[in-house]
């Protein structure tokens, strides 16, 4: 008896150590580690969306794109939320949780890392996995690389000069400084330069950089969102714009509008551009480029939507919107006469507060009564957009004609008769400013526009000194400034 | 490999069976000519000495307790008495060493213990499952929730599913003992599970005589409590001076439309809302035993229900359950033991309306709050009516256990253990309460644990002195999580209540649009895989020592850092043994104990094996679960998880206790004191890192916590006489902590709004300094060195806005001017009993206290900044039916500050709210009478008690927020989230025959 135990005893210990590997080497069923990632195209593909998706969060957190964007210009009023008011007042060290959001540039560096990420990683795929070709990568690897030069055009609009991360993390690092911010655009410049090799004109398997369908979809599915050569001239145009390089600005915004059998381009009415369906679902030619939601697809939200802070009763429930454009202020921007564009961006505006009614995707599906799931896309860049970029380029080169054309190309669509044909010089500028101001309102352009049109002092509160001091830019957060000891805080929030 | 153990270990059992079978015929067919059949199954027997008093244990899993540890005793005759339903409120004021904290009275919710300090840093809800404590009942460990739903859970409120504390399983009834086992002397043999301290629950086991019934019942009332019910005028009339001493033409003009008609009768007619929402409760239980048996087969089985009606919001818990226990000697020296235990539990939760928004991660518009007018609110009422709400826990615990004694000295034991859970919980709201949306979830989780433990045990004395004892033995544990979780929106028809929403095909289905639904599945599992032995010796009943060393491995760590060796040493010295102190008559018990010991601490999750993770989360705040960009699927890295640094090891825990008991008088004086100090070494922390690498985090080893304190407990029969007898006893409990260490050597470090400093404590708030108000803008300081005004956080202060000590003197109010100040956990506590037994009368009660607490009476601060919280898309912004009362506080202290400056002049974290959260209080009274009379005997009754109990009964305490006790874990009140324990009174019997 006793031996057969102590056997026992022995067998069980000797099972347990042998069994003991496989009963603790358990597969992770919730995350994915480094070895098992980086796999497959489909690897290699979630890798990619991953990219588009964080860029999208960091642009719609806390309604950030029409924060940095739209608010400061002050067409937009506030009706109660203190911190949207401390935004349209420039106070921007003002102590409120969201502003502490918006101050930071977390979530697009996590972006950015994704990019870095993506495009380190994407090459041992073509290796692992065969069905992923070299021509598959260079696709993929091009659209990460026009993201990361798009987010960084997009900050340094925000923060001035920007730590430049190109690769990525291991975790270690301790510090990092901050680029000039002409150096940053350069970057993004030469990048974006370099993605346009990788890039089809359009995903409609015809060209040699996209065959077939991509990611078993056709051009519709693609169109606006996934990027292409067209997205990638029209953001040179834009960074070059950004610089002051004007002519260059002019070389890319021409090669896009020159180019218009390829990318398809067109203009939009205004009625399309505002009603349900239209510009803001996108996927339309007059979108250059947007960041996409899209009902059909349940990429909806109650919350990064513009729709959520200038709708109100009766078309959600809630008896006051956040912002608002005062009524005086709708009669003197949208003043011109035969000007259609207030009947279709405004309603209620005998209101106290009228509503801002451009963008308004409030799908069918929950409409009646509204379950607020707003579904509108970001439209970063479009048709009318680019006309207007190319008109003040054209004027700041002097080519006063040429750019009264462009000017009275979206005017003309608009139903506004042409500009006077001695307007010239700064007050051309102010003419096409203006017309992007009515043209884009509410697509956070306006504050942008001010920055690089210089006419802050003139059409804000804020003085040229403010200017000077560098009032236009964002502070940085208190929490990079902690993690990183080499940054310091902008010069005016200091 | 459990199926390997499974097999080999019958096949073992069948032999050893067969073998004693044949020995049994011989033997038994000698004596069967001379005795009746019942003494020949005994003298086959030899009984140990515990099967003889009774109980045969059931918990004989691991080793016997040793007596060299730290354990503090329930008195389970008492609290059985009382209604709690969760044993952990069995505990309150009467253990030390242990700080309970219940947030809210709202029957059968979760609530949290804390053993000893708390070993890790609470920041969230998540942190707190990391904290609790092991609770093994029959020497298994129970399983309890993960945390792991949060994961995709936008608020931090309550956890998905029930919600439910899952101790409410349990009935007192069947429970014989329980122990908070707290140094590693009394708890290593727990391993990993006893990181958090341990409370063990012996149950009732079967027992051996003649059959034996008991019935227990009870029945009482809580009382409804009082509310300060207030209207719109009272609001308004609060509102407005700060309307007009700061309010421009905008905020004039924001002015809430429900405040603003003092004739609308909705919002300014009589408050007494609180009629629908308030109650005199019911409470109630009865369970029956029936127990015996010889020793050679011998039962219990009981059965019970019990309810308990909330005062609040027509809240309550039942519970139902049914245990079985069987012991079978089959041959002499084998010992099966069987039990199976089954509960269920169905709670009806509160309505509040964050709450609902947090269930449906939507926030609906809030600017009008519901009228504090019976007369209107009872449509709202109605329409909770229509609600499904159903909270289902149900529970099966089967414990099997074989014990075979051979060769005289050896004993093997084998135990199987399987611990499952279900919750499950089906939530709708109709289209009155969703702004003419419903809504529908389901929730559907599992918990599983399965324990295997093998041992063989040594026993022998050599010389009649030495005492030698050497185990060796392996234990298993497989745990798994897993639940199912669906919703959708928007249904078609209130009368459409279940979860079918379209699908690619069909867009609208039985509920709704497929588009507007969420599901998500989530499962995790770990796995400890563990070796141990133990040496115990002691020479003569007054020298004993022992050794205990465990190998363990976890499955939530890669191949090369699973494994973990931890040793325990305990010693104790029975001095009253010594001869020299024999003879003396005053002492009859003198004791020192000591132990130092080390056990590693499970990590939560499975991230962290194989250094960084990738995940799906793509969302942006209130979009937590984003998984696609235009329709394809994203993975990114883990950049919200944090950055896991590769070779991520073991936490452990080290344990210094020493501890002396003393019995003077003939233990007419009781006392024991112990005094520790617990290092948790390598937690695993996120510390932040550089943004501009995209992470929130890196996550790695390396932070060090200390507690330390000591535990006192002092009880005397101060009268003991043959009529009358009083006992009386204190205790007292404190602990310390300090943060030793971070990861990467870091010593200051800030996460959610609180400081970590090396060399201070984890439990600090910390705040801005109060200094009173700038009644003009003149009033604010200029930096004569640069012109500037003072500033906060670079805002230039004004008018109104509050006057904070500038620490660093640099004109910038920031959050270097803050101090950590004020402890969350209370510096004393402990309770304080008498009992008196006159003749057949007994009578007991209890006082509990806590001194040295803060509290942040933030629902104080949260009335006087309404101005942030008014109509926004917010949770903040809900306005739940008790916000119509007057919230309690002290209101001359706070000064008018301008509620919308751009400085947050209300906020929480100031020293302006912080108050001492100190209470004594008389939580529990009880008065029993036992019945003796030769009637009783005559019918066989063996035991008649009639009882009456009161609890909550009396609250001294300075702070002035209301309950102190009714407070956020992390020490914050938040004022009507926080429901006070009512005052309950209860009568009851014992019936046993």
């Amino acid at each position: 008896m006793k031996n057969i135990a102590v056997a026992g005893m022995i067998l069980f210990l000797a099972v347990g150590m042998l069994s003991c590997k496989k009963m603790l080497d358990v597969p992770s069923h919730r995350a994915l580690t480094e070895e098992n990632m980086w796999q497959t195209k489909n690897d290699a593909r979630a890798g990619l969306s991953a990219c588009y998706a964080l860029m999208r969060a960091a642009m719609a957190n806390e309604n950030a794109h029409w924060v940095y964007g739209e608010l400061r210009a002050g067409d937009f009023q506030v009706t109660k939320r203190g911190d949207l008011q401390a935004v349209v007042e420039s106070n921007l060290n003002a102590s409120f949780s969201t502003m502490d959001e918006w101050r930071d540039w977390r979530r697009f560096y996590t972006a950015i890392a994704q990019c870095n990420l993506t495009i380190a990683k994407l090459p041992q795929v073509t290796v692992t996995d065969y069905r992923y070709s070299k021509n598959d990568m260079q696709l993929d690897i091009a659209q990460a690389i026009y993201i990361r030069a798009f987010l960084y055009y997009y900050m340094v609009r925000i923060w001035g000069d920007v730590p430049l991360v190109t690769a990525a993390s291991d975790g270690t690092a301790k510090s990092i400084t901050r680029e000039n911010w002409q150096k940053v655009l350069d970057y993004a410049a030469a990048e974006a330069e370099r993605s346009i090799d990788g890039l089809p004109w359009k995903y409609n398997g015809k060209s040699p950089e996209q065959q077939g369908d991509y990611r078993g979809q056709g051009e519709s599915h693609h169109i606006s969102i996934t990027i292409t050569k067209g997205m990638a001239y029209t953001l040179l145009a834009h960074i070059y714009t950004w610089k002051g390089q004007y002519d260059k600005a002019l070389e890319y915004a021409n090669t896009v509008i020159n180019n218009q059998s390829n990318t398809g381009y067109g203009f939009v009415s205004v009625n399309d551009l505002t009603r349900l369906d239209g510009a803001f679902r996108g996927r339309i030619p007059a979108n250059i480029f947007q960041i996409d939601m899209n009902f059909d697809h349940a990429e909806i939200s109650s919350t990064g939507q513009l729709e959520d802070w200038t709708l109100r009763d009766p078309y959600i429930p809630k008896q006051e919107s956040e912002i608002y454009v005062p009524r005086d202020s709708i009669l003197k921007i949208y003043g011109e006469p035969h000007e259609q564009r207030a009947d279709y961006f405004f309603t209620k505006l005998d209101d106290a507060y009228p509503i801002f009614y451009k963008i308004k995707q409030i799908n069918t599906s929950v409409k009646d009564p509204v379950l607020k799931m707003y579904s509108s896309c970001i439209i970063v860049f479009r048709y009318e957009e680019l006309y207007l970029l190319r008109a003040e380029a054209k004027a700041r080169l002097g080519m006063t004609a040429d750019a009264q054309k462009d000017l009275n190309q979206v005017r003309g669509n608009r139903s506004l008769k042409a500009v006077n044909a001695g307007l010239a010089g700064e007050d051309l500028l102010d003419a096409i400013l203006l017309e992007r101001r009515r043209e884009l309102m509410g697509e956070g352009w306006y504050w942008y526009d001010l920055m690089h049109f210089k006419r802050i002092p003139r059409f804000t509160k804020l003085t040229q000194a403010d200017v000077d001091r560098g009032v236009a830019f964002w502070p940085l957060s208190q929490e990079a400034l902690s993690n990183n000891k080499s940054l310091t805080q902008n010069s005016f929030w200091k | 490999m459990k199926y390997i153990y499974l097999l080999f270990f019958l096949c073992l059992c069948t032999l050893e069976i067969q073998a004693q079978r044949t020995l049994y015929r011989n033997t038994g067919k000698d004596s069967s000519s001379t005795a009746n059949a019942d003494s020949i199954i005994l003298s086959r027997v030899t009984s140990t000495k515990r099967d003889t008093i009774g109980y045969l244990p059931n918990n004989e899993l691991f080793l016997s307790r040793s007596i060299n540890g730290a354990v503090s005793n329930v008195d389970v005759g008492e609290v059985k008495k009382l209604p709690y339903v969760s044993v952990d409120q069995m505990l309150v004021g009467r253990v030390t060493g242990v700080d309970i904290r219940t947030p809210s009275a709202e029957p059968g919710k979760r609530n949290s213990v804390f053993i000893r300090g708390t070993s890790s840093l609470l920041l969230s809800n998540r942190d707190i499952f990391y904290a609790q404590p092991a609770y093994v009942v029959d020497g298994v460990p129970l399983i309890m929730d993960h945390a792991f739903a949060y994961d995709i859970q936008r608020f931090d409120f309550n956890r998905m599913g029930t919600e439910t504390n899952l101790l409410s399983f349990l009935d007192v009834n069947d429970i014989e003992r329980i122990e908070v086992l707290k140094d590693f002397g009394a708890s290593a043999q727990y391993g990993p599970n006893a990181a958090n301290g341990v409370i063990s629950i012996t149950t009732k086991a079967p027992r051996v005589g003649q059959m034996q019934v008991s019935v227990n019942a009870y029945a009482g009332l809580s009382l409804r409590p009082s509310v300060d019910a207030v209207n719109g005028k009272y609001e308004s009339d609060f509102r407005l001076p700060f309307y007009q001493k700061y309010a421009n033409e905008t905020q004039w003009r924001s002015f809430p439309r429900y405040l603003a008609d003092s004739s609308q009768a909705r919002y300014f007619g009589p408050a007494n809302w609180d009629d629908l929402f308030l109650r005199n409760a019911f409470t109630d239980g009865i369970q029956a035993s029936v127990s015996g048996g010889t020793p050679l087969a011998n039962f219990r089985f009981s059965i019970g229900q019990s309810s308990q009606q909330g005062v609040y919001d027509k809240t309550g818990i039942r519970r139902y359950d049914v245990n079985f226990g069987i012991n079978i000697q089959p041959l002499k020296n084998l010992v099966f033991t069987t039990q199976v235990a089954v509960a269920n539990l169905n709670r009806k939760r509160n309505e509040f309306i964050r709450d609902r928004a947090g269930d449906e991660d939507y926030l609906f518009n809030y600017s009008s709050p519901l009228s504090p007018n019976k007369a209107y609110l009872q449509q709202y009422y109605t329409a909770l009516d229509n609600t499904i709400n159903r909270n289902k826990n149900n529970s099966a615990r089967i414990i099997a256990n074989v014990k075979y004694s051979f060769a005289s000295h050896f004993t093997w034991n084998t135990r199987f253990a399987i611990d499952y859970g279900q919750n499950f919980r089906d939530y709708f709201v109709p289209t009155s309460l969703g702004e003419g949306n419903s809504y529908v979830s389901n929730f559907d989780g599992l918990n599983k644990r399965l324990v295997l433990d093998n041992s063989l045990r040594y026993e022998n004395t050599f010389s009649g002195k030495h005492h030698l004892e050497v185990t060796l033995g392996q234990y298993g544990q497989w745990d798994k999580w897993r639940y199912d979780y669906g919703r959708a929106y928007k249904g078609s028809s209130d009368y459409i209540k279940i979860y079918q929403p379209g699908s690619d095909d069909q867009k609208e289905g039985r509920f709704g649009n497929f588009r507007l639904m969420f599901n998500t599945k989530d499962f995790t599992q770990s796995r400890l895989a563990s070796f141990y032995s133990n040496i115990g010796y002691n020479f003569d009943g007054k020298y004993f020592v022992s050794l205990y060393v465990r190998r363990d491995g976890t499955s939530y760590l890669d191949a090369a850092h699973r494994w973990l060796v931890s040793p325990t040493v305990s010693a104790s010295w029975k001095i009253s043994q010594e001869d020299f102190l024999k003879d003396a008559t005053w002492l009859s018990n003198l004791q020192l104990r000591g132990s130092w010991g080390r056990v590693g601490r499970l990590l939560m999750d499975e991230f962290y094996r194989g250094g960084p993770v990738y995940n799906v989360d793509a969302g942006w705040n209130g979009v937590p679960n984003m998984s696609t960009y235009n329709a394809f699927p994203v993975i990114n890295a883990g950049y919200t998880t944090g950055y896991i640094v590769p070779g991520t090891s073991w936490p452990v825990v080290e344990q210094l206790n020493g501890g002396i008991d003393i019995g003077l008088f003939h233990d007419r004086v009781r006392a024991s004191l112990d005094v520790y100090a617990k290092t948790d070494r390598n937690l695993v922390l996120k510390i932040p890192t550089l943004e501009e690498e995209g992470y929130t985090g890196i996550v790695k080893n390396g932070m060090t916590i200390r507690n330390y304190g000591y535990e006192l407990s002092v009880e005397a029969d101060v009268i003991r006489r043959e009529k009358f007898r009083w006992t009386t006893g204190i205790s007292a409990y404190t602990n310390q902590n300090k943060l030793l260490a971070l990861p990467d050597g870091l010593t200051d470090l800030v996460i959610s709004q609180r400081r970590f400093l090396v060399g201070k404590p984890t439990d600090r708030y910390w705040l801005l300094i109060n200094e009173g108000i700038y009644n003009s803008d003149g009033d604010v300081p200029v930096n004569p060195a640069t012109g500037k005004k003072m500033t906060y956080q670079g805002v230039t202060l004004r008018k109104g806005d509050p006057r904070w000590r500038d620490l660093d003197g640099n004109y910038d109010i920031n959050d270097k001017d803050r101090v950590m100040k004020g402890r969350l956990s209370p510096a004393v506590t402990g309770g304080f009993t008498n009992t008196f037994y006159y003749r057949d009368w007994e009578l007991n009660a209890l006082v509990n206290y806590a001194f040295g607490r803060k509290i942040i009476n933030q629902a104080l601060a949260n009335r006087f900044d309404f101005a942030n919280r008014e109509g926004i898309d917010d949770p903040k912004a809900i306005k739940e039916i008790s916000w119509w009362s007057k919230v309690q506080g002290d209101y001359s202290k706070v000064p008018a500050y301008n509620p919308w400056s751009a400085v947050y002049a209300y906020q929480p974290d100031q020293t302006l709210f912080l108050e001492d959260g100190s209470f004594v209080k008389l939580r529990a009274v009880t008065l029993a009478y036992n019945l003796h009379s030769a009637w009783m005997k005559r019918s066989g009754i063996d035991h008649l008690r009639i009882y009456a109990t009161g609890n909550n009964l009396l609250t001294w305490s300075p702070y002035k927020g209301g309950d102190p006790e009714a407070v956020s874990y992390f020490g914050y009140d938040e004022g009507y989230y926080n429901w006070a324990a009512p005052r309950t009174f209860t009568l009851g019997f014992n019936f046993q025959f």
